[in-house]
């Protein structure tokens, strides 16, 4: 008898991932008619496939703008990738997008060198390519071998990224008081281009603040793979500390360092937030310092939550952090490879000819209201890419578009335009 | 009295039940064979009544090809190691580790034939590695296997650095037909006859059965577990080819986590990681294809990507366990 | 008050399968208080798996059971244990990494809660008494239970089964683990248990002590009952018959006293091994049944490994005369035509999960070859199917896995090993151990064929009658030494070979 019932379980478990299968492959078909509004991408829609490098809040909300604003009214379809992590399964996913019909790629896993084989496989598959990246010594070819299919790239405009940091130190860091500065400069040894950016940017800001002199170059310090003193004729404590939070070894020797007592400033260049408060909070209140936070962050739960918590001493947990709008990045993004579709390539390409790459702002965020107001925005219905803008970078909506005014509306669309529209 | 009492009166032996019924027929020679075939058709004709018959277009097929071999080939090689017992999750850091030798030396000489050729030594060289540790240090080969992942992957990081080697791109297009295809059919092939048709496959598979046994039947278990390891070391150093001429190009990355997709390939196939006399060569191809073909046709019906991830772990689960033989006790062998 | 007869435990009807296997049809039974009764029949006919149901072992597929009057479903051994069922299993029922007196009282630490703890002293004085109210004086219930041996580890477990004063308990197998001591201390309690009108049920292979032990018998063949005895009606041959279902034909031994050639096939010399064994002589001829006898640890399983390459030799060798071969290691001792069939048939003789066919070709890798190096199919098949024929292997075919045979079917398929094999040279530990009277009959008969085809034979075995049978020559070992050898043509003296191996 206990056999039979055992056996009964099991029928009815195969029986109901059965249905689970079913029950999936009908859901697609009547979400993908409504969306598209009428016929799939056979007729006049465009699918685009887009490679996702994580699942968190940001791709979340990226797929609500492509999906629920941009198919409908571009008569597009999008279809997400799973997390790709090298480039075998950015590849996979390629090759499985032409296959479900994809006509392009959007990338937001920035392959850096290997842009060209991407490109080279969409071509195969007569795809439209562009990434989240830039043009550098490594991917250089791609934009000089005139690939047809190639629609540039788009990213944030890293110096300008770095100058936010400059502007907030220089703005708030009191000289007068003594003052130790450890800076986390992440992946910048390894040729990281934004992380390069804001440590560089960081560096030389304590340079002009205090008016020292390194006694090595910022660019040597930036790119040691090693934690370094720099060391400076002004004496002032400032330790630059490489590497990423998911290395083994990585947090507790930053801790150590914070230990010291040495440092009060934690510069941080790319997003830890979440992962050094514990140990910035613990410093604090074993040593009795205020630690103040400035970091590279994102709209997110991380961000709000330290933006909106208080150390020991009333102050807010991070001082200073960054933030950049979903929609408008994917706008961009969108813009180059629906260009391209719609045979306006000559609005993806820069005075030279060549593909141009398209960079957008990030913005500081320096209060827990500022931050609230700002994530307010992006968000359904509030989008910060609302049609308008979207059109002003199409090219068969906007007659004579070029490249560089492209970039021109995208630079328009600053904090003050948004909270104008928006706020 | 008790004479009378105890006597019993013969009667008819019982009905089987339904599950008495299966394993008779789970029992069946072909069944390894037969039933992942069988899974694997099932899934494609599904798709293709799906998809309106686009998933039966030659694109989509060579499609599937190109993406499953890879993990088949290195399924179909370690298979030479888990008929033994023996389980070597290390083999996706080796074949890592052998394409950045082979990237290395094509960096040196700008020779695709230079290339292949260190990428599979490389992989044998490195299987053997392992192989001499497990027989020199009377170390289970999971237990090495631990050890050499963390040994390999630091080696892949320190040779290759941030940026990949990057290997010609029309050099490996070229590669990627007849050399490609030729390649595996004759290693497949090969694996295939020597395995199930030599004393080699029924050597390993008795070890991996019961291997005290295997000893007092004459079997040397080292001489056994040398050759599979070189088997194994060739398919591992051959994917580490078709890895590279794939991607055109070697980061640091390359190989890590393969180890469990070959793994799941493997049990996806029909064939149980701990070994034993069911084992066989060609599970692990049909796992990896399965895998691909999943994929593929999930993505095709337009499901979404957090949708995939779900439905594939059910119907992965769903596999595993029709494939799989339950033992009725824990595992006696001991992995480590 | 219950009286001496009742029924205490009534089966109705009981059916068990093992898959395809039929281990109980149909069966039914009575178990009377005051009465020890036998269970008696060969291995796979169900006297284990009777007991282990009505004990909570294992569930019936279907089928009724009684116990004092009420339905009886245990739902594991524990349970079975509390309401006052007892049994000493077959296979070893202690635990070997923990205390004895753990062991003892295991799942029923409750009774020795002081406030949030366990007592261990209170534990290990109660295991004391448990002990030594089943009369063992010298084991320690502080100790931890691995390091004690074999037969003190199932004196712990009869006194962990005696502990709990139960009203049924079955003895499974247990005698043949026990020495002499052991077995009467046993026997004692038996009878003291029937004789305070509890009931006991007791397997065993021996007919001889079940004869002598039992106040009725009940013979099991294939899952059925076949009749039950009690004891005035007792008689071997009928119970012989009904376990077999047939006489026995011929005799049980070889009755010749042909003697063998004296051409030395096999000779170790000043043979020392990491262990047992010290500079030790043997010489094996051509067409000798060589027996090698003595207790069980007195070396002679060491000696059987060592001649066929398996144990660490220290100083001295082992040689093939004809071909000057050292052996060495067991690879060595295969190619020229040793076969070796160990004690432990199940762990070390077989591959448990692979079919009759894959252990039976496991020797035949090389003679099976068809073209080149590859293996004919079709030579493979009638290789294995061949051996299942002559060997009348009880089976559904030569792809049916040998974990579903029984024990004695399992050796046939071991013997059907060596015998594809034809080796000339064959080590034989304890061939017939856990093998019931009818294919120990053909054992027997097989190993005559073999000598007569000028093989030679080395037979291990405890058991002294199956020596004195079956030998052309006996060797008696003792601590690792020749302490006598006798030959078959002067006969062989029971008091001698015992006096030599004690």
């Amino acid at each position: 008898m206990k056999m039979n019932k055992r056996f009964g379980l099991k029928v009815a478990s195969v029986g109901l991932s059965a249905l689970i299968l079913a029950g999936c492959s009908s859901a697609p078909s009547t979400s993908g008619s409504s969306g598209s509004g009428g016929e799939s991408s056979d007729g006049d829609g465009y699918k685009i496939g887009v490679i996702e490098v994580q699942l968190n809040d940001e791709s979340t909300n990226r797929a609500t703008w492509f999906n629920d604003y941009i198919a409908p009214k571009y008569n597009c379809e999008f279809m997400f990738s799973e997390t790709c992590s090298d480039l075998d399964s950015c590849m996979t996913f390629i090759e499985n997008a032409a296959m479900a019909g994809c006509d392009a790629i959007i990338n937001y896993y920035a392959v850096g060198s290997d842009t060209e084989a991407l490109v080279q496989l969409c071509a195969e598959y007569g795809m439209v390519y562009t990434e989240n990246g830039g043009r550098n010594a490594a991917n250089e070819a791609v934009f000089t071998s005139n690939y047809e299919n190639f629609a540039g790239n788009f990213q944030a405009d890293q110096p300008a990224t770095g100058k936010l940091f400059y502007d907030y130190l220089e703005e708030s860091l009191d000289t007068s008081v003594e003052h130790g500065f450890i800076v986390l400069t992440g992946n910048a040894y390894q040729g990281n281009a934004q992380q390069t950016e804001i440590s560089s940017n960081m560096l030389s800001a304590l340079q002009d603040l205090y008016g020292l002199t390194y006694e090595s170059t910022i660019a040597d310090l930036v790119a040691s793979s090693a934690p370094i003193e720099a060391t400076n004729d002004k004496g002032i404590e400032i330790y630059c500390y490489p590497g990423a939070y998911s290395t083994s070894g990585w947090l507790e020797g930053f801790s150590a360092a914070l230990q010291t007592g040495k440092y009060d400033y934690s510069l941080q260049a790319y997003n830890c937030l979440s992962n050094t408060a514990t140990a910035i909070e613990e410093v604090e209140s074993a040593l009795n310092k205020d630690i103040t936070v400035i970091g590279f962050g994102s709209f997110g739960e991380a961000l709000t939550t330290a933006m909106n918590s208080t150390d020991m001493f009333g102050n807010q947990s991070v001082s200073m952090s960054t933030v950049k709008f979903t929609s408008l990045v994917s706008a961009m993004a969108f813009s180059k490879v629906y260009n391209c579709l719609t045979g306006n390539r000559d609005a993806c390409l820069d005075e030279n000819g060549e593909p141009s790459v398209l960079l957008f702002q990030m913005e500081a965020v320096t209060s827990p209201e500022q931050l609230a107001e700002m994530s307010s925005w992006d968000t359904t219905d509030k989008w910060v890419a609302d049609y308008d803008f979207v059109d002003s970078l199409l090219a068969d909506r906007t007659e004579g578009l070029t490249s560089a005014q492209a970039q021109e509306n995208i630079y328009a669309m600053n904090y003050d335009a948004i909270k104008a529209r928006l706020g | 009295m008790s004479a009378a009492s105890g006597m019993a009166i013969q009667k008819q032996s019982p009905k089987l039940t339904l599950a008495d019924r299966i394993d008779i027929i789970k029992n069946k020679r072909f069944f390894p064979l037969a039933f992942p075939l069988a899974m694997l058709a099932v899934l494609v004709v599904l798709f293709a009544v799906l998809t309106g018959g686009q998933f039966l277009q030659g694109s989509v097929v060579k499609n599937i090809f190109n993406q499953s071999f890879i993990v088949g080939t290195m399924a179909t090689a370690v298979a030479f190691i888990y008929s033994t017992g023996n389980i070597d999750f290390s083999v996706g850091n080796v074949m890592g580790l052998a394409c950045v030798f082979g990237a290395l030396a094509y960096e040196v000489t700008e020779s695709m034939p230079v290339m292949i050729a260190v990428t599979l030594v490389g992989g044998i060289a490195l299987m053997m590695c392992n192989c001499t540790l497990c027989i020199a240090c009377h170390i289970k080969p999971a237990m090495v296997a631990i050890v050499a992942m963390s040994i390999y992957s630091a080696l892949c990081t320190v040779l290759v650095g941030a940026d990949p080697i990057r290997v010609d791109y029309q050099a490996s297009k070229a590669l990627e037909g007849g050399f490609r295809y030729g390649t595996f059919i004759l290693y497949f092939l090969v694996c295939l006859i020597l395995y199930h048709r030599t004393a080699i496959g029924r050597k390993l598979r008795f070890i991996g059965g019961n291997e005290t046994c295997a000893v007092q039947t004459g079997i040397n278990t080292t001489k056994a577990q040398i050759i599979a390891f070189v088997f194994a070391g060739v398919g591992v150093g051959l994917a580490g080819v078709y890895q590279t001429i794939r991607t055109t190009s070697v980061a640091q990355t390359v190989g890590s986590g393969m180890g469990m997709d070959v793994m799941l390939a493997t049990v996806l196939g029909g064939m149980s990681i701990f070994g034993g006399t069911k084992s066989n060569v060609y599970a692990g191809l049909i796992g990896a294809i399965t895998v691909t073909v999943l994929n593929t046709g999930l993505l095709m019906l337009g499901v979404s990507s957090t949708m995939i991830q779900g439905v594939r772990g059910v119907i992965f689960l769903l596999l595993v366990f029709l494939n799989s033989e339950r033992q009725k006790t824990l595992p006696s062998r001991q992995q480590f | 008050m219950s009286e001496k007869g009742d029924v205490l435990v009534t089966v109705k009807d009981l059916c068990k399968n093992f898959g395809v296997t039929v281990a109980l049809n149909h069966v039914d039974m009575e178990i009377h208080r005051g009465e020890i009764r036998g269970l008696i029949g060969e291995n796979g006919s169900g006297k284990s798996t009777v007991t282990s149901i009505i004990a909570g072992i294992q569930p019936a597929t279907s089928g009724e059971m009684f116990y004092k009057g009420k339905p009886w479903h245990p739902a594991t051994s524990l349970e079975a244990t509390q309401a006052g069922i007892g049994i000493i299993v077959q296979e070893m029922g202690t635990i070997p990494s923990i205390t004895v007196a753990e062991n003892i009282f295991l799942g029923n630490y409750e009774k020795f809660r002081v406030g949030p703890i366990i007592s261990k002293r209170k534990m290990i004085a109660a295991a004391r008494e448990a002990l030594e109210k089943i009369g063992i004086m010298d084991i320690d219930p502080a100790r931890v239970t691995g390091s004690y041996n074999m037969e003190q580890r199932k004196l712990i477990e009869i006194a962990k089964t005696m502990a709990n004063d139960p009203e049924m308990f079955v003895v499974d197998e247990t005698t043949t683990a026990l020495s002499e001591n052991g077995r009467e201390l046993l026997y004692r309690l038996m009878r003291r248990a029937a004789d305070d009108n509890k009931a006991v049920v007791f397997i065993s292979h021996d007919l001889d002590e079940i004869m002598d032990k039992c106040d009725a018998v009940t013979v099991l063949r294939d899952g059925n009952i076949i009749g039950s005895l009690d004891k005035e009606a007792f008689d071997p041959d009928l119970i012989k018959k009904m376990m077999i279902g047939r006489e026995i034909q011929g005799d049980y031994y070889r009755s010749d006293m042909d003697g063998y050639e004296n051409q030395v096939v096999l000779k170790a010399e000043n043979l020392t091994t990491m262990r047992d064994l010290l500079c030790f002589d043997i010489e094996l001829h051509k067409g000798e049944i060589l027996g090698i006898g003595g207790l069980s640890e007195c070396g002679m399983h060491t000696l059987g490994r060592a001649l066929y390459g398996l144990e660490d030799i220290v100083s001295g060798q082992v040689t093939l005369q004809q071909s000057g071969t050292r052996i060495t290691t067991p690879e060595i001792a295969f190619q020229h035509g040793m076969g070796y069939v160990s004690k432990n048939r199940d762990q070390e003789s077989l591959v448990m999960n692979g079919t009759i066919g894959v252990n039976i070709q496991s020797t035949g890798y090389k003679a099976n070859r068809g073209l080149g190096i590859f293996i004919s199919a079709k030579k493979e098949k009638q290789y294995a199917q061949l051996q299942v024929d002559s060997l009348a292997i009880k089976c559904n075919g030569i792809f049916q896995p040998v974990s579903a045979l029984s024990g004695g079917n399992k050796q046939k398929v071991v013997f059907g090993k060596w015998l594809a094999a034809d080796a000339d040279i064959l080590i034989l530990d304890c061939p017939t151990r856990g093998v019931d009277i009818g294919v120990k009959a053909a054992m027997y008969q097989l190993i005559n064929e073999m000598k007569h085809k000028g093989k030679s034979i080395v037979l291990i075995s405890e058991e002294l009658p199956e020596l004195c049978g079956m030998s052309d020559r006996l060797i008696i070992m003792r601590n690792g030494e020749i302490s006598g050898e006798f030959l078959r043509q002067d006969g062989y003296d029971n008091n001698k070979l015992i006096d030599c191996m004690i």
